[in-house]
């Protein structure tokens, strides 16, 4: 029996001692999240999702005939193999054909197929000697100027029957949040702990109390349901939302200096720069405050404008379209009066030099239409006389219409054949685009190239489309603030909720929605495996959008809602899976590498210490250190993030992981037990032998409690005692300590630590321990030990991974 | 196909290695392999972000008086200047570099982008599709040949998606790398203090693999599983960024010019052995305003940064390893707006140089408005009963040209056009 096995055994049969030495199962957090005994007696659980827990749906429903709703069945067998193959080139906005009735949206334009199915519906209702057109007219057995595209006895007649005569009585089926049952049904999803644990890691970078998992592991589901709920209230949430949609809008690219303040015109803003030394206006402001607005507690203020006033309209649950049609900005002191802002009847600064603290306020003399009319968006997409506001339109049709404007021409185009006067106006290769999103470039009519309200003179370019949204035309009453006008229309237009739950879903589980798939020659391979993922994922958006829709358009639907889904939960299969369920389920489970900012609170929620220099740069915060590296983005000239690790990204979690072990462990050690967050079990004095080569009871099961405490502490896996992992780690602590003494004995290395390495100072107070608490020597070399187990666990699979 | 349902289709591609595989590579898997070192050239893709006026470079048209309406260009036809046999445009500046480089370069105009869309131009012209889905060109080649290289593919933007062949890099501060090629070291400078023994790090670099490989063999979804394999494929990248803090300059360019920097950090990293392909970017290019005098500075400095790179390669000793192509969104309109200023336009050209393309050509052409001639396939002299030349056409002969073509990448992302003897053709 070698020495590991030994100790493997050995340590089963005292935990019971150890228990009432340190209590195994009172950590002093999550402790109550440790398996069960069912979970010990696995021979191989697959960590944290032990494959015993019942399946949610059983796989008994895919052997019954799956039923097909008459829109899927719309879907699957008219629109993708007739309507967008063989009509859609005529049958468009721009097509031969754009005067009939029927007129179908292009994929490109969410929701194109609930618009689409509303279409074609209403034509399949006319009818000629008691038969719908929709089947008449292309089988030719009536006048059609696209000719005959298939005969009677064709698939495509039949589909098409069978569709017109569904309508008559549609078919609707039973769907649990977009599923069946089948599509998950061989995966098991986190349990409601595990759920929490992500949630709170990702959304409010902190780990879940004790409190918490004993809840969830009385209450289960309904618990989490409520500590979502409260997780939502948190700052955190808040701060996610900002970074999810600074990822988008990119106005923190204003942060540094007086980035944001040099945006605003001195003519609107005569005391933009009120507390800068060489000021020569009149304005007499508080002491105080002039002293503390350097510092971005204004520049700031300004530059995060946008990102305030969505936090401000989440903050305080109100309707998320407000972001769009609020009637006002968010200041905070300092930016208040840099604009010569006037606070909202009954609002006050709780403190009045506090710079977090944005309040909801008035510019005088702006029409404020939410964070359309903050200088920062304005400036970030900014205009030229010749684009004529047509890039704001396509980032605001982007991101609050979830549309992508310019895949209406992704399909090929040859400019190079137009001929026509003003062809964004006439030419169909133009107006394609042109006609979306030139009346929205309209709306922006009074806003500069430099983001100042300055309506045109003489009214808007008549050789453009006029200012509107789609058909609608802005009255001539509203022209002052068009702006405003359209926040409102967008806000009322369905695709506003979807833009909001797509950027929800990217931002927790970093995939991009599913996209209907094309294929037009009937080459894609993947067809049947991409429609069913789009199927069934817009199912479950549809459900969650009218939740949205219906609970006062708070954001926290849809947060919470994606959070349930089976999506974020989606964990392991069961058995391995074929191949083609390779392909049918490529798309689920987050495999998420973490963000810089998310790695950063995650290091500092786990170990209490950040990775930072000396002189206090957070390295993963800071572009000139491992932020662009670990693939982050500057909101500048880097804004698309890189998230599939490659050898840079490896090395930065091998650094990360080595010094933050160092700059951790002795620390922690030096902190009371109670407070400690790494080692609540052992201390650094423990040692697994003595001088002669035997156990020290009680320390060797301290120190295998710890790391027990580790593995779950760190990667979210609670292991039952004498697992293999376990007793791997065990065996890295043991064999360096080991290595490490003899080292010493050789003079090899010293008794000394690294002078990032020890402890002398407390990390709250930042004041000089007491010499007799210091830890800055390691005669035992047990420190040291502690540091190789916790690199080999930060820089594991599950630590850097949601 | 026959009755084959795409359901069948896919079954019968995953099991060849096909269907399954396309978003989900499995890097790991090509480490294990154990690839013969690459010794092909370095592939440099610069992309004009914005949308470059190639008809004030590489395919001039001037006015032919002052008297004329709607002039493609302001300068006169009669001053369009000619190095060997390509004409390029008579902007002050240009002439160092085409002079310089003439005998090297290979201009094909009158490619049609299909498009007016920056996004899809750019897709177009770097995967050679307009749908989405296709890996860029130098993802491609970089997974051909060296999925198992740390910076095999380095990106600075532009068209980069990767289709998950490989893991794009990005370099950041170059003076952090030194910090990574060593994580063990106290100070990278100085080998003498560690923060673990040699013996513990090596154990723990072991570990490290050895648990990933355990979970890598547990079920996992797919998207899991290929994450994994990233990662796995990732670590022990530290002998291989040593390597590159050997070659990387002791000062790196601070001209401004940034494909200067760009460029330098993509040879270095090319001799030592660790990059196949680079996506460079040079921005500024979408003129819709004040358009000669916004673009014509940008395209000198972008040219004089292409002659840059060659200067670089020559300094380097890997002068006839190194193939530079420059492309961009798509071209601007034969004519000027209200501001001064010239559109989108879907008509473009590429320039290309390095080894395996035999210089002093032009392919292509475009009449007085910027309109394609179209060609013939085999002879590739202007034909009208010929073809549009496409970025699909010119993608495949890079894959030809970067031995991607029939290899299993470009089996799962087929560009089914024409074969055009661009790099064969004398």
């Amino acid at each position: 029996m070698n020495s590991r096995v030994f100790r493997h055994l050995w340590v089963v049969l005292v935990c019971s001692v150890v228990m009432t030495i340190v209590g195994c199962d009172q950590g002093p957090a999550e402790s109550s999240a440790e398996p069960t005994s069912t979970e010990t007696t696995d021979p191989n659980p697959e960590i944290s999702n032990p494959s015993e827990q019942p399946a949610e749906e059983t796989s008994e429903s895919t052997e019954e005939e799956a039923c097909v709703s008459t829109k899927s069945f719309f879907m699957q067998r008219v629109w993708a193999p007739i309507l967008s193959n063989k009509c859609m080139m005529c049958h468009n906005a721009q097509g031969e054909a754009k005067a009939t009735k029927l007129v179908l949206m292009s994929p490109a334009i969410t929701g194109f197929l609930d618009m689409n199915y509303q279409t074609v519906k209403d034509v399949a209702a006319y009818q000629h000697n008691g038969e719908s057109v929709l089947l008449l007219k292309p089988s030719g057995q009536i006048a059609h100027k696209g000719g005959q595209l298939f005969d009677v006895d064709s698939q495509d007649y039949a589909d098409i029957e069978e569709f017109v005569r569904q309508l008559e009585e549609p078919i609707e089926c039973e769907e649990v949040g977009g599923d069946d049952g089948s599509f998950f049904a061989d995966i098991d999803m986190l349990d409601a702990t595990d759920t929490w644990r992500k949630a709170t890691l990702q959304l409010a970078g902190r780990r879940p109390t004790a409190e918490e998992i004993s809840y969830l592991n009385v209450a289960g589901e309904s618990a989490l349901d409520q500590l979502i709920d409260q997780l939502l209230e948190e700052e955190g949430y808040i701060r996610w939302v900002k970074e999810t949609y600074n990822d988008l809008l990119l106005t923190d690219r204003y942060l540094p200096g007086t980035d944001a303040i040099d945006l605003l015109s001195m003519q609107d803003y005569p005391n933009a720069r009120w507390f800068e030394d060489d000021y020569m206006g009149e304005l007499e402001a508080d002491p105080t405050l002039t002293a503390m607005a350097g510092g971005g507690n204004t520049n700031g203020a300004v530059a995060r404008e946008a990102l305030e006033l969505i936090a401000h309209v989440v903050r305080n649950g109100l309707p998320f379209t407000e972001i769009l049609t609020a009637a006002y900005t968010v200041v905070n002191p300092y930016s208040q009066v840099t604009y010569g802002a006037v606070l909202l009847d009954g609002e006050t600064f709780k403190d009045p030099y506090d710079p977090n603290d944005f309040r909801p306020a008035v510019v005088p003399g702006v029409p404020h239409a939410g964070l359309l009319t903050s200088p920062v968006f304005l400036n970030r997409f900014p205009t030229t006389d010749t684009n004529r506001n047509r890039h704001r339109a396509r980032m605001a049709f982007n991101f609050f219409l979830a549309t992508d404007v310019l895949k209406l021409a992704e399909r090929p185009v040859d400019p190079t054949a137009i001929v026509d006067h003003n062809p964004t106006m006439f030419n169909p290769q133009c107006t394609v685009c042109h006609a979306t999103i030139d009346p929205v470039a309209g709306a922006f009519q009074n806003w500069s190239a430099q983001g100042r309200y300055l309506p045109p003179e003489e009214g808007w370019y008549p050789d453009m489309l006029p200012p509107g949204y789609g058909e609608t035309l802005i009255p001539a009453t509203e022209n002052g603030k068009s702006l405003r006008w359209l926040a409102k229309e967008m806000a009322s237009d369905s695709r506003f909720a979807t833009a909001a739950l797509h950027i929800v879903f990217k931002g927790l589980t970093g995939q991009e929605p599913a996209q209907m798939p094309i294929d037009e020659d009937g080459t894609m391979v993947d067809y049947d495996a991409r429609l069913e993922t789009f199927e069934i994922q817009e199912a479950l958006f549809e459900s969650l959008t009218s939740a949205f829709n219906e609970g006062g358009k708070d954001h926290r639907i849809l947060v919470k809602g994606v959070i349930l889904s089976k999506w974020f939960r989606a964990a392991a299969p069961r058995e391995e899976l074929t191949e083609e369920d390779k392909v049918r389920l490529r798309d689920v489970g987050t495999a998420r590498l973490l963000t810089p900012e998310l790695l950063d609170r995650k290091i500092v929620t786990v170990t209490g210490t950040r990775w930072a220099h000396n002189n206090g740069t957070p390295y993963l915060m800071n572009e000139n250190q491992m932020m662009i590296f670990f693939g982050g983005i500057n909101s500048d000239d880097i804004t698309k993030r890189i998230t599939t690790p490659n050898g840079l990204m490896a090395s930065v979690v091998q650094r990360m992981s080595t010094e933050v072990a160092c700059m951790s462990v002795a620390r922690d050690f030096v902190r009371e037990r109670p407070n400690r967050k790494l080692f609540p079990y052992a201390d650094h004095t423990f040692m697994p032998e003595d001088e002669n080569g035997f156990a020290i009871p009680g320390a060797v099961e301290a120190i295998y409690e710890n790391i027990r405490y580790l593995h779950g502490w760190l990667l979210g896996e609670w292991l039952p005692y004498g697992h293999v992992d376990l007793e791997e780690t065990y065996s890295l602590f043991y064999d360096t300590w080991v290595e490490g003494r003899e080292a010493l004995d050789a003079g090899v290395v010293s008794n000394n630590l690294i002078g990032t390495c020890r402890a002398e100072k407390d990390q709250n107070s930042g004041m000089w321990l007491p010499a007799e608490q210091r830890i800055t020597a390691d005669p035992d070399y047990t420190v040291r030990a502690w540091q190789a187990v916790l690199t080999y666990l930060m820089s594991d699979y599950r630590f850097i991974y949601e | 196909m026959g009755s084959m349902t795409r359901r069948d289709f896919v079954r019968l591609t995953s099991a060849a290695g096909l269907g399954a595989m396309i978003p989900f590579a499995d890097i790991s898997r090509a480490r294990a392999e154990a690839k013969a070192p690459y010794e092909g050239p370095l592939f440099i893709l610069i992309n004009a972000q914005g949308g470059w006026d190639p008809t004030s470079l590489c395919d001039p048209k001037g006015r032919a008086s002052e008297l004329s309406e709607s002039p493609v260009n302001m300068f006169f036809t009669d001053d369009i200047q000619v190095a060997g046999n390509i004409p390029y445009a008579p902007v002050p500046g240009l002439e160092t570099f085409f002079e310089a480089y003439h005998q090297d370069l290979l201009v094909i105009n009158g490619v049609d982008t299909e498009t007016n869309g920056h996004d899809s131009g750019r897709r177009n012209m770097w995967s050679g599709q307009l749908a989405e889905g296709y890996p860029s060109f130098g993802a491609a080649v970089a997974a051909a040949h060296g999925s198992d290289l740390a910076l095999g593919f380095i990106t600075n933007g532009g068209y980069d998606n990767t289709a998950g062949l490989v893991a794009p890099t990005r370099m950041g501060n170059t003076d952090v790398v030194t910090r990574l090629a060593y994580p063990n070291r106290v100070s990278p400078a100085q080998n003498e203090t560690m923060y673990h023994l040699p013996e513990t790090y090596a154990r723990l670099e072991k570990m490290r693999q050895a648990r990933l490989q355990k979970r890598m063999e547990m079920p996992q979804l797919p998207r899991v599983r290929s994450a994994m394999g990233m990662l796995h494929g990732a670590h022990g990248s530290e002998n291989q960024l040593q390597k590159l803090t050997d070659y990387l300059p002791d000062q790196l360019d601070n001209s401004g010019n940034p494909l200067k920097r760009q460029a330098e950090v993509a040879i270095a990293s090319y001799k030592a052995g660790l990059t196949i392909s680079a996506n460079l970017t040079y921005g500024g290019f979408d003129t819709h305003g004040n358009h000669d005098n916004s673009h014509f500075p940008r395209l000198v400095e972008m040219m004089d940064g292409v002659g840059y790179i060659m200067e670089e390669a020559e300094r380097q000793g890997v002068a006839d390893k190194v193939v530079v192509v420059v492309g961009s969104d798509f071209g601007r309109t034969p004519w000027y707006n209200d501001g001064n200023g010239k559109d989108h336009w879907s008509i473009t050209s590429y320039l290309l140089m390095g080894a395996g393309i035999q210089g002093n050509r032009v392919i292509g052409a475009t009449d007085g408005g910027h309109v394609p001639y179209t060609v013939n396939p085999e002879t590739l002299e202007l034909d009208p009963n010929g073809i549009r030349i496409t970025p699909g056409h010119v993608q495949r002969s890079l894959r030809k040209l970067a031995g991607v073509y029939a290899t299993e990448v470009d089996q799962l992302f087929p560009l089914a056009v024409e074969d055009l003897p661009f790099f064969t053709a004398g």
